[in-house]
């Protein structure tokens, strides 16, 4: 069966006065239908940038990209098409509706723009979806100010299935709710996704939530996938010492691994990374090699690693 | 509609938007009646010349140098300043919502175009281009109009671009973007009702001040000489300052009224539109 999303060698880099700055550096991956991919890593890693890619907010500068095996275009005709498969969540449940619209406008927009339906019909399409994300019909009058923010999300999550797309792109969207709010809004997604078979991208730098949610973990590091692989076995076995610093910096006693390095110092600048392998400069196993060459993803046991010294022991 | 019927009750209740809104209604009765009450216009001589007010039941207000009664003057003056003040005002208004949401949302050369172009009009002295431009085309009012919206949008392309700039990274400008909607719909429908509170206080200084340059115009002899304003009565007071003070002190009031009814709406405005005030019903 055909992924719902690949893409490959995928580059956005931005000119810059100082070169270029390498957002996202040749990502290469695949989401199967019904699967979750989970997405980590540190802020400023590049995995917003790959999520607007994705989405269409911002175009690639190389690499290819394929939704449902078509590759979308930047044209009005072709972003109308790209919507009706792919849609996305945001992590400010404040800033993603428009406060000044209805919860009703909001959620039926997209139909409207797409030029789908009647008004009539469009809200009985908002009604029916309003109910799946648990939401009651008289919330449909309300503005987002008179919501919280765990019903706010849940109107994101109504506007963005309106279309009935294959792919949801979830940027950090439990990040900002508090604990027990997160678990309702994980659930709900996890129902969603049994009863209409979406894949998801999610996105989060919170580790916890992501192995709860996803079926595979890919963890990103300076604009590329370090390490990737099925979620259990990236957890338990992880290999890449970025991977490993990342667990290990939960504070969860249960989590964390004696030897495993803690990480230090900020990500490097993505306009001048350094030579060979990007994570060496804050390597805790970095040797003379990592400055030379520069790891690729390679297969060991059931998951792929970026580095030259990880292996299956 | 619903929205801008309730936006005046809540101005009713705020007690300077109160007070603006009874005195601006005044003289827009006073330039609706007008015709009605003097149909024989401002200009007639109806008289003896320089009548002090009081002096005669006929005239409560006095009389001019011509013998032309101020009452109507000041009506039909009403007329010309609320005119010129609204349409100055809402041509500033359309131009530099335009030109601050276009140059804030797309960016780029486009901004930098746009402002300085902004820019090129804020650094010439205001009131001096409005002379000029009346001086070199001639006085009309359409002309005059447009020579004070044209000093006066570049602040409100200022006030819209810094807004829409702030707006335009928000989640949900982003999120119509995904669905496809068209740049304008996101500018136009999407962001720019959400830039609306600054621009409608601003909207009511930005007609006291279209009203004074009006006035100063029509004082320094630049006024449309067709039509009676208070700055004409204010211009042929000029030579009777000093026997006939009155001539001048009579339009004053009706400016300072006026300009001081606009500030308490733009005041009661800002209150009544500032969202963290706003109590809920």
């Amino acid at each position: 069966m055909n992924p719902v999303l690949r893409t490959e060698a995928l580059e956005l880099h931005h000119a810059t006065a100082r070169g270029a700055l390498r957002a996202v550096d040749g990502i290469t991956l695949e989401i199967a239908k019904g699967e979750t991919l989970g997405l980590v890593g540190e802020s400023g890693c590049g995995k917003s940038t790959l999520a607007r890619c994705i989405v269409g907010i911002q175009n690639p500068t190389g690499g290819t990209l394929s939704i449902e095996g078509v590759h979308p275009g930047t044209s009005r005709a072709t972003r109308l098409e790209r919507a009706r498969n792919v849609q996305m969540i945001f992590q400010d449940p404040w800033g993603a509706l428009n406060p000044r619209l209805s919860v009703e406008r909001i959620i039926t927009e997209p139909l409207q723009v797409a030029g789908i339906g009647t008004r009539a019909e469009r809200r009985a399409a908002a009604l029916a979806i309003a109910q799946k994300v648990g939401l009651s019909p008289y919330h449909l009058e309300r503005l987002p100010h008179e919501l919280s923010g765990g019903q706010r999300q849940r109107v994101s999550i109504a506007r963005a299935l309106v279309l009935n797309p294959n792919l949801l792109v979830c940027d950090e969207a439990v990040s900002a709710l508090d604990v027990s709010v997160q678990a309702q809004v994980l659930n709900l997604l996890l129902d969603l996704q049994k009863e209409l078979g979406l894949s998801y991208l999610f996105i989060s730098h919170d580790l916890a939530v992501v192995r709860y949610i996803a079926n595979r973990i890919a963890v990103m590091y300076l604009g590329r996938i370090v390490e990737i692989g099925p979620a259990e076995d990236v957890w338990i076995h992880r290999l890449h010492p970025y991977t490993q610093a990342l667990i290990n910096a939960i504070p969860d006693e249960a989590a964390r691994q004696d030897d495993a390095p803690i990480l230090e110092g900020d990500v490097p600048s993505p306009v001048n990374p350094p030579s060979g392998c990007p994570f060496r400069t804050r390597c805790p196993i970095a040797r003379t090699e990592c400055a030379e060459s520069r790891p690729e993803l390679r297969r060991v046991g059931t998951h792929e690693v970026a580095c030259h010294f990880a292996d299956a022991g | 509609m619903r929205g801008a019927l309730s936006l005046l009750g809540r101005l009713a209740r705020h007690p300077s938007g109160l007070i603006g809104m009874v005195l601006i209604l005044a003289i827009v009765a006073m330039s609706a009646l007008a015709g009605i009450l003097y149909p024989d216009g401002p200009w007639t001589m109806a008289g003896p010349p320089r009548l002090w007010p009081g002096a005669d039941p006929r005239f409560p207000l006095g009389t001019d140098t011509f013998g032309r009664d101020l009452i109507p003057a000041l009506f039909y003056g009403a007329r010309v300043s609320l005119l010129v003040g609204v349409s100055a005002a809402g041509a500033a208004l359309v131009i530099g919502t335009v030109v601050g949401a276009i140059a804030g949302y797309w960016g780029g050369w486009v901004d930098d175009a746009l402002m300085r172009l902004t820019d090129a009009f804020q650094t010439v002295p205001n009131f001096l281009l409005s002379i000029a431009i009346v001086g070199i085309i001639g006085a009309s009012l359409p002309v005059i109009t447009f020579a004070i919206a044209i000093v006066a949008w570049p602040m409100i392309a200022r006030l819209v671009r810094a807004d829409v700039l702030r707006l335009r990274t928000y989640d949900f400008v982003q999120s119509c973007k995904i669905i496809g909607m068209s740049d304008l719909r996101i500018v136009f429908q999407q962001i720019l009702p959400n830039c609306l509170a600054p621009i409608i206080v601003t909207a009511s200084v930005l007609v006291a001040n279209s009203i004074i340059v009006e006035a100063s115009l029509a004082f320094l002899g630049l006024g449309d000489p067709n039509v009676m304003s208070w700055g004409t009565v204010l211009n042929i007071g000029r030579q009777e300052l000093r026997n006939g003070w009155y001539l001048t002190a009579v339009p004053a009031v009706a400016l300072v009224l006026t300009v001081m009814s606009l500030n308490l709406i733009g005041d009661a405005l800002n209150d009544v539109l500032n969202p963290r005030l706003k109590e809920r019903k």
